[in-house]
């Protein structure tokens, strides 16, 4: 009876561990098909993305959680609802902050989204039409993140 | 069974058995998995990628930040990059020849097509706004880029247009709609871009203006940038 | 009235572009020559510019500067201001079609014909295989103390005359057909340019006067037909070639009469890049340049005095070398050029950016005839004219900030020795500075 009582406790926490985690593993995945299909890439989404690319955040957090972060962290980013669009010199910003990257005379002296995008555009992790103001798409978004990641992989 | 139930039996088995000789299932294995790797199959939700496991079309891997995939498919080697999505949309094979094709979202890959005992593999990238064709070679490919390591690959962007790039060169499109072929990825000239995200020069002036080291305030191609040009450029682009 | 009208379009155009960008630049460029009497030349140049997206499509660039140089403190031109348009139609047979509308650089594929801003149209329709490109631009408008636009004598005298403010009154048209990968990736472009001068008769010299004036000139209208070619030769190795024919009329004095002769005059050139990504990205090039000259003519502009002129007139003037800078006309050249980033395999971000380059060129002309530049014996037998070594380093440390450094020093071949520069001509050094900084 003992062993049976056991059995059932080990297969009960095996059978918790698998599923618990699962959603946590396919959580960033399930935003990433939300910001795939959003013509307009929403605030929360891609700064839950910046923030998770540079290892800001842990694997556990969300969306409201890299808001908090924001919140707490004092970038100078205006903190946006998590459903607004985020505008492309934004997320630029966001990036450049996340990945404390260092910039060129301009961005030192007045650090923000229009200098932010110039940077990345040098450095061309965004390229085509680089206006700070334009509302991008969750597929580009998405593109800017991962060129990021990309070019912080090659430089490191 | 009476004797005729058994020769439709074999027929049976036979034809079964030559149109799987015919159009044999080719395989993707993955090989490596580092940090994480999930999967989606057709109508199916996410799950977790480990070695070993095996992938039919339709199937979408995902990386995460971090993370990395090495996937074996018919002579190929695939290594997905981190924070990259990308479908695999069509692996075959018939006869002598191995059809693949991978669609990738974000992110970027690269790719080592190895084509062995006469087989013929007809190897495409798909990304948003390129195409890229390769046969024997071995490529990083993104979503707007690709850079060859060996072998010959053309891309072709949303207009058909082809762009080749042969050992060491590289090929990208900004917006899908033109096409520019570099011996290096980039490179970064003294002079200062005035209209970011505005088109380069045509190749012929970078030439001319550079090689000679001609310093004028120009006013160059189509563009509507005015830039004074001392320096050698890495790159050619039509 | 005309300018509150002005600004309220400009406030409705700003206020429906969807997306506004905005800036400037400044730039320097301050020049030191010491030889045949030294020289100190500065200019500086602020730029302001804008750009309003109204969609994915259409963009409208505009931008303007202010120049000040040691010689004239109040320089000023519109560098821009244009509507881009790119409409893509994608599909089973995609095409595009690219529009340019206002003032916009044009220039030919290989920059040495045209390079000039013009107000006018552009026209690109582009598909798999070909781009075709259609431009019509006039230069009037333009202001005379930047226009590069100067052909004949009376365009030369509008620079001196202070009731002038505008640039030669030029219509310049360009067809321009590319093959981008025609075959084993080659590049193919033929292009036609016509460029005709609407200057009104005025001051100038008439067809069949017989006193002759040097000073003054009449108009000149030309034709250019170009091929260009280019490509890879193996991975790591390009070249290309251009090639152009000139026709077109201009003032003559022969015979003791003036009178509108054929111009038939012709330019080459080629270049090979040799690409060494592994030797700290270096890049060795060859680079040959040929424009043909004229014997007969009695001066550099319109001095054709016997037959058709054979000296080969661009529409728009570029300059050759750092200390040595004649213009095209009447000038063969060879250039051998090595750089390198020295300090790339330190993976540094700033440093790992700088570039030098060293150079040699040697000067000759392509007939006994005028060059651009004084100091060249017309008549004399030697085509060489001296060499040009140069050194030039490059370098942008920051994504606002470059900076490029050039020395050059021309050493000439007089005719004492075996060349065709004046006697007692001295060795040129100079020195030059060039900075540009982005806000």
């Amino acid at each position: 009876m003992k062993k049976g009582k056991l059995g059932f406790f080990f297969c009960l926490c095996f059978l918790l561990s698998v599923f618990v985690s699962r959603p946590l593993l396919a959580q960033s995945n399930v935003l990433i098909d939300q910001l795939l299909r959003e013509d307009k890439a929403t605030f929360g989404k891609s700064a839950y993305l910046c923030l998770m690319a540079a290892n800001l955040i842990s694997r556990r957090a969300g969306v409201d959680d890299a808001l908090a972060y924001l919140e707490k962290a004092n970038w100078g980013i205006t903190i946006k609802k998590a459903d607004e669009p985020i505008r492309l010199g934004e997320l630029a910003y966001l990036l450049m902050k996340a990945f404390d990257m260092k910039g060129g005379i301009m961005y030192s002296l007045a650090p923000g989204p229009r200098y932010a995008c110039r940077e990345l555009a040098y450095l061309e992790i965004i390229t085509g039409r680089v206006h700070p103001d334009r509302i991008i798409s969750g597929e580009r978004a998405l593109q800017i993140i991962s060129n990021m990641v990309a070019w912080k992989e090659d430089h490191q | 069974m009476n004797k005729k139930s058994a020769v439709l039996l074999c027929i049976l088995i036979f034809l079964v058995l030559s149109c799987t000789a015919v159009f044999a299932q080719s395989r993707a294995v993955f090989r490596q998995v580092t940090g994480k790797v999930e999967v989606k199959p057709p109508n199916a939700g996410w799950r977790g990628a480990r070695v070993g496991l095996a992938i039919s079309t339709g199937t979408i891997i995902s990386t995460g930040f971090n993370s990395t995939a090495v996937i074996e498919m018919d002579n190929s080697m695939l290594t997905v990059k981190a924070l990259s999505r990308i479908t695999l949309e069509e692996l075959s094979r018939k006869g002598d020849e191995i059809n693949t094709g991978l669609y990738l979202r974000s992110g970027r890959v690269e790719a080592d097509v190895n084509p062995k005992g006469g087989l013929k593999h007809n190897y495409r990238l798909r990304s948003p706004i390129t195409t890229a064709s390769v046969r024997g070679t071995s490529l990083r490919f993104g979503v707007k880029s690709l850079f060859v390591k060996h072998g010959l690959v053309v891309m072709r962007n949303l207009l058909n247009r082809g762009g080749t790039a042969g050992e060491g060169e590289g090929v990208w499109t900004t917006t899908g709609l033109d096409m520019h072929t570099s011996e290096e990825d980039s490179s970064k000239r003294a002079e200062v871009d005035v209209l970011t995200g505005a088109e380069p020069f045509h190749w012929f002036r970078i030439g001319w203006f550079n090689m000679l080291g001609q310093i004028s305030s120009s006013s160059g191609g189509s563009t509507g940038k005015s830039k004074i040009n001392a320096t050698v450029f890495f790159y050619l682009e039509w | 009235m005309k300018y509150r009208l002005f600004a309220v379009l400009l406030c409705i155009t700003a206020i429906t572009a969807y997306a506004i960008d905005f800036g400037g630049t400044i730039e320097n460029d301050s020049k030191l020559g010491l030889g045949s009497g030294n020289i100190f030349d500065q200019g500086n140049r602020i730029s302001l510019w804008a750009q309003l997206d109204f969609s994915d499509n259409l963009v409208f660039n505009a931008k303007a500067s202010y120049i000040f140089t040691l010689e004239d403190p109040l320089i000023y031109e519109v560098d821009a201001f244009a509507l881009q348009g790119e409409f893509p139609i994608l599909g089973d047979s995609p095409f595009m079609i690219k529009l340019n509308l206002g003032r916009f650089p044009l220039a030919d594929f290989s920059g040495m014909v045209l390079d000039s801003l013009v107000d006018g149209l552009e026209v690109v329709y582009s598909n798999s295989f070909m781009d075709f490109r259609l431009a019509g631009g006039y230069t009037g408008f333009q202001f005379k103390k930047t226009t590069k636009v100067v052909l004949t004598k009376a365009d030369s005298n509008d620079v001196a005359e202070d009731d002038r403010y505008f640039s030669a009154p030029r219509l310049i048209a360009l067809a321009e057909l590319s093959f981008p990968e025609v075959f084993l990736r080659q590049n193919l472009v033929l292009t036609a340019l016509v460029q005709f001068d609407l200057r009104p008769p005025g001051d100038l010299i008439k067809a069949g006067e017989t006193t002759e004036d040097p000073t003054k000139g009449g108009y000149l209208n030309s034709q250019y037909f170009g091929i260009g070619l280019g490509g890879t030769i193996i991975p790591s190795l390009y070249y290309n070639l251009f090639g152009y024919l000139e026709t077109g009329e201009t003032l003559s004095y022969e015979n003791g009469r003036y009178e509108y002769m054929p111009i038939l005059a012709f330019a080459c050139g080629g270049r090979i890049t040799w690409f060494l990504k592994d030797s700290l990205a270096s890049i060795l090039g060859l680079e040959v340049l040929f424009a043909s000259g004229d014997n007969d003519y009695t001066s550099f502009l319109e001095g054709n005095s016997k037959g058709d002129a054979n000296l080969f007139i661009p529409i728009s003037k570029t300059e050759l070398g750092v200390a040595f800078t004649p213009e095209i006309p009447n000038i063969f050249l060879i250039s051998l050029e090595y750089s390198i980033k020295p300090l790339e395999s330190t993976n540094d971000p700033v440093w790992s950016n700088l570039q030098t380059a060293i150079k040699a060129t040697a000067y000759f002309r392509a007939s006994n005839g005028f060059i651009s530049e004084d100091g060249a014996v017309v008549g004399a037998d030697s085509l060489f004219l001296g060499v040009e070594p140069a050194v030039i380093t490059n370098f942008r440390p920051f994504s606002d900030l470059g900076m490029v450094l050039s020395l050059g020093t021309f050493i000439p071949a007089t005719t004492a020795d075996i060349g065709a520069m004046a006697e007692g001509s001295p060795v040129v050094f100079v020195a030059r500075f060039e900075f540009f900084f982005s806000f």
